[in-house]
Formats: structure tokens, C-alpha cells, sequence
């Protein structure tokens, strides 16, 4: 018995230590190790392109209520876009406005920091030449710059981690309290300066030193902006009086300074100019224009940082091309014209004969542009063969940018017409009739059918409703009819924004060389081959501004910045431009404009506690929530 | 193999409703109502329904307790329903009256709070009346502080509800200084030229006045409807 118990303990000690191998400690096959990632140059390539990757860049797969990047599988939010939350643009379909929901950017956000602050921890210990590892900091610096700007021009002041937190099983030691927005803001500088200070002047598609100075430039005119304009509205509560919302007036100037300094750096020193700034006509200058946001590669003179879509398909791809183009290139895709560019923003272009005032659109002969009441047969219109002929002294980018009624776009004309007046006097506007007029058929959409036509017709929600159809980015090849299948290039930074934002500054604060900026105004206009210069006012600024950087997700935090979002935005209607076949008389008949309101555009109006988002998760995180 | 099918069905089954139990939080069983009575003359002091002034509740015995907001009714009346007994620190934000103080209060059961204030103006005689297609307002104001009155206006709208941040149109006037109760204004709308007023209906006209205080909300008369 006894030997059979010690033969059992025998046995069991043997499994026990023989079980003892390490065959079980296995490295998982799916992931990757830090030390292998980082011990591989292309590995930190590789880290760094997706922390590019997931920088707050509101390029074309940007939208106000799904974020960044909202590219993957069936995207299907109508396309409503950033701009379309001002006085821009409007939706075939939607009078969506502002709210709580739009703009957020926070989890995402801290999980970026996070990355970056990752691996700012591991630059010291790759095995790497000092300049490389000079520059992967800059670069760091950079991102968390670009993040930390996405952050604070959103939500104001917030909690600053420059370093990866540890879990301890306390959560507690988690939390960190806001900090003030001028701390944010100056932070977003400081990591710009660092940023600026030791890169490279050339980079391929990540941050060059200009890159930096750009995103300098774009701060500091936003902070000084806050710091001039937020006296405008009044907001209260706990944010506001621990200063974690809003800045002083005093700081305004310092902040001017320093956007003055950045883009006069960038415009005195960097290698960069405007693409094709003297064109031979306003013809030219319309298609140098369209043709830089079909692909900014072409001008790499003005584009100092692209963001690449080199790959059509699931996260790579954008989907402006089918949501935005006129439904007559459609090309078998059901839900083209969604953007809907409005009247109020075609009347902002100069016209060639008159610089330096907007060139609201005169439909009449009594001049009254305010009256928005539809089509009055007492009123004396003024008629054209051709319906694109109105446009004919506005500036050329109106046309690079919009699509307008009759004019060409890929080998076809876009008939975009709202009605006609019959000949017994009476329109027929925004309804689907047709007429005989001595022996022709007329259509109050142009044409019969829906394949033949792009503007006001409620088919399918695929017209435009205000007159103008979208082009700016479009490729000018036929419509693939699938999502995520365009991958037009996006130029984040272009030199055009670095020399308004100095006018603007210079305008805004009168520091700064008063000549220089009204001369980077006019070199913008003279690009659209403006011939007259004008002065440098803020209006004038903010109006070439307007145009020049329409539809690049810009226009909506010019509002916020400089605190006028209220202010435009109050009971506020968008409007539309409606040809009409003056069908009265004798042939040949000829074509009048209506200056009307959108079809289902309700007033909007914006509430000033949407000037900062509200910080989710207060009630775990312990920060202190923005005026409600 | 049946039987033991059943029987685990049954015993998930059991576990699932089970479970089903209310958790063991009170709701809100409480309500605050109450009015904003102007302290000279007794009346109800009118308000905004949207982006208007708000009451703001903190609830005592947390930690980075969340400010809940109550809006008023239009006519100067209040009612939350929802609220947990509980005690409240308790003041108005963003109003059309001389701030006051914070008010410490227990809030049990159905609580009454009537906030007297002194509004920034009280719109004085006023009279809103139809001459043809034309709506014009007259008064005077009599404001209760030193500084300026902002803007002064007749808003229109398709209920009773209607003000500066609720209207189908508008007719306003820029003051920009401290008024004389004496001075007469006179606002009108022409209904013919607004094509959200169409004739024949009823709608809603009230006077309104803003004071330049910071975040003021504005003082108005009561609405009154006219047919056009």
C-alpha cells in the first residue's frame, strides 16, 4: 500500500514539473509588439501615417454630425455637409441647422493625444540618427498641435495631457481638470513653435516646416478673433467665470501679432505662390481655378499639405462626386444634386465693373434685391437668350466653384429652370406643367423627362433648388455609380489661406504692414483675373475670404471665430435664383430671374450656446460643463 | 433528450424574469411651480418660451452636480414635475429683470416659488392695433435701471407664443440710449409686404424691449391677436 502511494506521489510530481514548459506563453499572431513596430523605420512610418491619418482635417469625408473619416461601408448621410450650416449652401432634401449633435470631436480626440503622447515617450529610445529623432518630435508636436486645435476651437479650454496616462485601478488619478481656453491656446501655439523650429522645409505629404507656420497662421487668427469678437455675445455659467470659455480683449492683439509674424514668415521665406496668379482671362482663370481642387497636385506651388486618397473604396475613398453632381450626370448612381450652393452666396462675387462691393444679382429694372416675394407680373424683368449670360461680369470663380444654369459641365449643358410665365401673364413656377405655344411644347423643369434636366424639379430630391448646382472638387471624368469610389486630394493648407488670414489680421488689429496685406487681398482677386485692386478693409477681406475658400469646411468657423454665426443666423431664410422662360410676347422667347426663397427652407436661427460644444460625460470625468 | 430541452428552457426562462425586478431608485416625485411677479406692480413679468431666461436648480449632495435648466412659460409662469425632493440652490440666469439672490430651499411633494423682481423696463400703454393692411404698436417704456435701452420691437407670430426669438417678421428699432418714460414709439408692419402674414388670418403681435445688461433677455407687453 505504502509502495503504491509513493509510486502515485511520484507519478504526480512528475506531471507537475514536466507540465512546466513554456508552450503556452505564446506572442499573439494577430498583433504586433511595440518593439517590433518601432524597431522597423517603416513601422514608425507606418505609426505616424495613421496618426496623420486621424488629424482633424475636415476634408471631403469630414461631415458636421458623423466626424472624420466617414468613409466606410454605405455612408449614407445625404451628404450634408459643414457648409451647408451657413449661408453657402443648402440641402436638396434637408433644412437641418445647428445643434448639440453637430461638430462633436472628443473621444476620438483623447485617443489621438493619447497616441502621440505614446509615442513622443518612445522617440528617445529608437535607434535612430539625432536629426530623424529631432524631427519625429517636431512632428509630434505638430499633431498634438493640430488635435489640440481641433479641441479648443470646439470646446474652449480642456484638460492638457502631454503624457500617456497609466491605469492604476484608481480612476481617480484618471482625471484632469480643464484648463483655461487662453492656456489651450497658447499650448496649440507653443506646440506650433516647436513644431516650426526644428522640421524640415521639405516633407512629401506629412509636416514640412511651412505645414507648421500654416497651421500657425490658421490658430493664431482664430484665438485673436475669440479674444476681439467674444464680448459679442454673452454667455454664463461656471465655464465662463473660471475663464475655460472665452478670452480677453487684451489678448486680442498679441494674438494678431503672431498670426501677422507666422504667415509673413511663410510668405517672406517658403517656396510657395498662387497657382497660375496671372491668367490671360477670366475664361482661364475659371479653369485654373476648378482645376486645382480636382486634383491640388497639379499645384504644388499652392498647396502646402495634402491629404492623399490615393486608393478608391472602403475608408479611402469620398463620396462628393455622387452626392453633389447635377442629376444629369448622374451616371446610374439615384441620389446625385444634394448641394445646393444658394443665391446668397452667388451675390457676394464681384462683379468685373464693380470691384470691392458684392455683386448681388439685379433681376429687375427697379433694382430691388430684397424682395424675395416670387415672381410679380407688375415688376419689369430683365430678360436673356441664355440664362448663363446674367453671370457674365462676375468674378471667375463663381463659375469654377458652382455650376449655373445652361452653362457646360462634362460635355453637356445643365438646363436648370424653375418655370415659365405663360403667355397670359401667369407663372407657372416650381410646379411640373407643360404648354403649347404656337405648335411647341414647353416644360416649366426645361425638358420632359427627369434624365434630362438638374434644377427644381422634387424628383427624387436630385435638384438643386436654388438655381446653382455644386462643382468645386468634382473630377470632371463620368460618376462612379458606388460609394467611397472618389479620391480627390485634399489640400488642407494653400498658400491663398496663409495671405488672407494676414490681411485679416492686419485689417482686424493695424499692426502689421498695412501695403503688404492689402497686396495678398489683391493677389488672391488678381488670380481671378480681377484688374482693379482694392483696399484693404475687413470687409473686403472677409468677402474674398468668402469666395476664395468657399466649400473647404472653412466658411462655418469663420462664424464661430468671429462670433457673427448669432448674428447671421437670426430668424434667418436662405435664398435661390430661378430662371424663368418669359413665354409672353413672340419668339424667341428669352429667360428672366426670380430672386426667391429656397423651397423648404425654414427660418434658422443660432442659439449662442452652440459657440461651444458640450463636453460629454461630465458626470464620470468631473469637468466643468460649457454654458448650456 | 427532449425533457432536458424543456428543462433548460424552463430554467433560463425563470432566471430571465427573474430578473425583471425594479431597481430599488425612488423617480422624481417632486415639482417647484411659481410665478415672476413684478415687485411694484403685482403683474406677471413676461418671458421668452425659446432662448429665453431660464431657472437654473442645483441639487444639493453631489459632486459636480449638473445645473438643470427650466425655461419659463411666455406668460411668466413656471412648472417642473420632475424634480427629486431633495435640497436646491436656485436662481434665474439670463433675465429680464434686476438679478437677485440664490435661493437655498427644500423641495418636496408640490413646492411654490415666486420670484418678485424688478423687470429692466415695463412697456407702458401699450396698444397694438390694425389700420388697414398696416399693424402699429405705440408705448413708452419705463426702465428701472441707468443704463441704455438696446432695441425696441413689434414681433409677429402665428401664436401666442411669439417673440424676438419666435416670429414670422419683425419691425425693430435701434435705441441705444436711456429713454424718457414721456417718449411715445411707434412701430407698424406693413402686412402686405410680408408674405408669411397672409390676410384674413389670425396672428400674434407683442412688444418687446431689450435692456443692455449683461445677458438680458427682453421685457415685453402681453400678445395681442388681430385678424388681418
Amino acid at each position: 500500500m505504502k509502495t503504491i502511494k509513493n509510486i502515485f506521489f511520484l507519478l504526480a510530481f512528475v506531471v507537475l514539473v514536466s507540465s512546466c514548459n513554456d508552450g503556452l506563453d505564446l506572442e499573439p499572431t494577430d498583433k504586433i509588439t511595440a518593439d517590433e513596430l518601432f524597431g522597423d523605420p517603416e513601422g514608425t512610418k507606418l505609426y505616424l501615417a495613421d496618426l496623420y491619418d486621424r488629424l482633424p482635417i475636415e476634408d471631403l469625408t469630414y461631415f458636421p454630425k458623423e466626424g472624420f473619416n466617414f468613409n466606410r461601408g454605405g455612408p449614407n448621410n445625404g451628404g450634408f455637409s459643414n457648409s451647408m450650416l451657413t449661408m453657402m449652401g443648402h440641402h436638396s432634401e434637408r433644412n437641418s441647422f445647428v445643434s448639440g449633435s453637430y461638430l462633436k470631436w472628443w473621444e476620438p480626440a483623447y485617443s489621438l493625444i493619447r497616441d502621440v503622447n505614446l509615442f513622443i515617450d518612445i522617440i528617445p529610445t529608437l535607434d535612430i540618427n539625432e536629426d530623424d529623432r529631432a524631427a519625429y518630435t517636431a512632428e509630434a508636436a505638430f499633431i498634438r498641435s493640430f488635435a489640440y486645435f481641433g479641441l479648443v476651437k470646439r470646446y474652449g479650454g480642456v484638460p492638457i495631457i502631454t503624457e500617456p496616462q497609466e491605469y492604476d485601478g484608481d480612476p481617480e488619478s484618471l482625471k484632469v481638470p480643464r484648463n483655461t481656453e487662453k492656456e489651450t491656446w497658447d499650448f496649440v501655439l507653443a506646440e506650433c513653435d516647436i513644431a516650426i523650429n526644428a522640421l524640415g522645409e521639405t516633407n512629401g505629404r506629412r509636416a514640412s516646416k511651412w505645414a507648421a507656420l500654416a497651421l500657425k497662421s490658421r490658430v493664431a487668427l482664430h484665438a485673436a478673433s475669440i479674444a476681439k469678437f467674444g464680448g459679442n455675445v454673452d454667455l454664463t455659467g461656471d465655464a465662463v467665470t473660471q475663464g475655460l470659455v472665452g478670452l480677453s480683449t487684451g489678448d486680442a492683439n498679441r494674438y494678431y501679432q503672431e498670426c501677422i509674424d507666422a504667415s509673413n514668415e511663410l510668405m517672406e521665406y517658403g517656396p510657395y505662390s498662387l497657382y497660375q496668379p496671372n491668367p490671360a482671362s477670366a475664361e482661364a482663370a475659371a479653369e485654373n481655378f476648378r482645376a486645382m481642387f480636382e486634383n491640388p497636385n497639379i499645384a504644388g506651388n499652392e498647396a502646402i499639405l495634402i491629404k492623399g486618397r490615393t486608393i478608391p473604396g472602403d475608408n479611402y475613398g469620398n463620396n462628393y462626386d455622387i452626392w453633389f453632381g447635377p442629376a444629369q450626370k448622374r451616371n446610374g448612381w439615384p441620389h446625385p444634386g444634394r448641394y445646393n450652393p444658394t443665391l446668397d452666396f452667388a451675390d457676394l462675387f464681384e462683379n468685373y465693373s464693380k470691384p470691392g462691393e458684392n455683386g448681388t444679382i439685379v433681376t429687375t429694372t427697379d433694382g430691388d434685391t430684397e424682395n424675395y416675394n416670387g415672381f410679380d407680373s407688375s415688376r419689369d424683368y430683365v430678360h436673356y437668350d441664355n440664362p448663363v449670360d446674367i453671370f457674365a461680369d462676375k468674378d471667375a470663380r463663381l463659375r469654377a466653384q458652382v455650376i449655373l444654369p445652361n452653362s457646360e459641365w462634362k460635355g453637356d449643358n445643365m438646363i436648370i429652370q424653375a418655370g415659365y410665365v405663360q403667355p397670359d401673364g401667369n407663372a407657372k413656377i416650381e410646379t411640373k406643367a407643360q404648354i403649347d405655344v404656337n405648335g411647341t411644347t414647353y416644360y416649366t423643369y426645361g425638358t420632359l423627362s427627369p434624365e434630362e434636366h438638374s434644377g427644381f424639379d422634387p424628383h427624387g430630391g436630385n435638384m438643386t433648388k436654388t438655381g446653382f448646382g455644386f462643382k468645386k472638387f468634382l473630377q470632371t471624368t463620368p460618376v462612379i455609380p458606388g460609394w467611397n469610389r472618389s479620391n480627390t486630394d485634399f489640400a488642407e493648407f494653400r498658400y491663398a489661406e496663409i495671405l488672407l488670414n494676414y490681411a485679416e489680421a492686419v485689417a482686424e488689429s493695424g499692426l502689421g504692414d498695412e501695403s503688404k496685406a492689402a497686396e495678398a487681398m489683391n493677389a488672391t482677386r488678381r488670380r481671378a483675373f480681377h484688374q482693379t485692386d482694392i483696399p484693404l478693409t475687413v470687409n473686403n477681406v472677409l468677402r474674398e475670404r468668402a469666395v476664395e475658400l468657399a466649400f473647404e469646411n472653412k466658411g462655418i468657423w469663420d462664424l464661430m471665430r468671429r462670433r457673427t454665426y448669432h448674428t447671421t443666423f437670426n430668424n434667418t431664410r436662405k435664398h435661390s435664383l430661378m430662371p424663368v422662360l418669359d413665354l409672353r410676347g413672340s419668339a424667341p422667347y428669352k429667360y428672366i430671374f426670380v430672386r426667391n426663397r429656397v423651397r423648404g427652407n425654414s427660418p434658422q436661427t443660432f442659439d449662442i450656446k452652440h459657440y461651444y460644444r458640450a463636453i460629454p460625460g461630465v458626470g464620470l470625468n468631473g469637468l466643468v460643463q460649457n454654458p448650456q | 433528450m427532449n425533457k432536458i430541452k424543456y428543462i433548460a428552457i424552463l430554467i433560463v426562462s425563470i432566471g430571465c424574469l427573474a430578473s425583471c425586478e425594479l431597481d430599488e431608485m425612488d423617480g422624481p416625485d417632486s415639482e417647484l411651480y411659481g410665478s415672476i411677479i413684478d415687485d411694484v406692480t403685482g403683474e406677471l413679468v413676461q418671458q421668452d418660451i425659446i432662448r429665453g431666461g431660464e431657472l437654473e436648480l442645483r441639487e444639493h449632495g453631489w459632486e459636480n452636480v449638473s445645473p438643470q435648466h427650466m425655461n419659463y412659460s411666455v406668460d411668466g409662469t413656471y412648472r417642473d414635475s420632475q424634480l427629486f425632493g431633495n435640497d436646491y440652490d436656485i436662481f434665474p440666469i439670463k433675465t429680464n429683470f434686476h438679478p437677485i439672490d440664490t435661493i437655498k430651499m427644500n423641495i418636496s411633494g408640490s413646492t411654490k416659488l415666486d420670484l418678485i423682481v424688478t423687470p429692466y423696463i415695463r412697456i407702458k400703454n401699450a396698444n397694438v392695433s390694425k389700420s388697414g393692411s398696416i399693424v402699429t404698436a405705440t408705448f413708452s417704456l419705463e426702465q428701472t435701471g441707468l443704463s441704455n435701452v438696446k432695441t425696441i420691437g413689434l414681433y409677429a407670430g402665428s401664436d401666442g407664443n411669439v417673440g424676438e426669438p419666435m416670429r414670422l417678421t419683425k419691425a425693430d428699432q435701434n435705441i441705444d440710449a436711456v429713454t424718457d418714460p414721456n417718449t411715445v414709439y411707434t412701430l407698424s408692419i406693413d402686412t402686405d409686404n410680408e408674405i408669411d402674414l397672409k390676410a384674413g388670418k389670425v396672428y400674434f403681435f407683442r412688444i418687446g424691449a431689450l435692456y443692455n445688461a449683461s445677458n438680458s433677455k427682453f421685457n415685453y407687453a402681453q400678445a395681442v391677436s388681430i385678424q388681418l
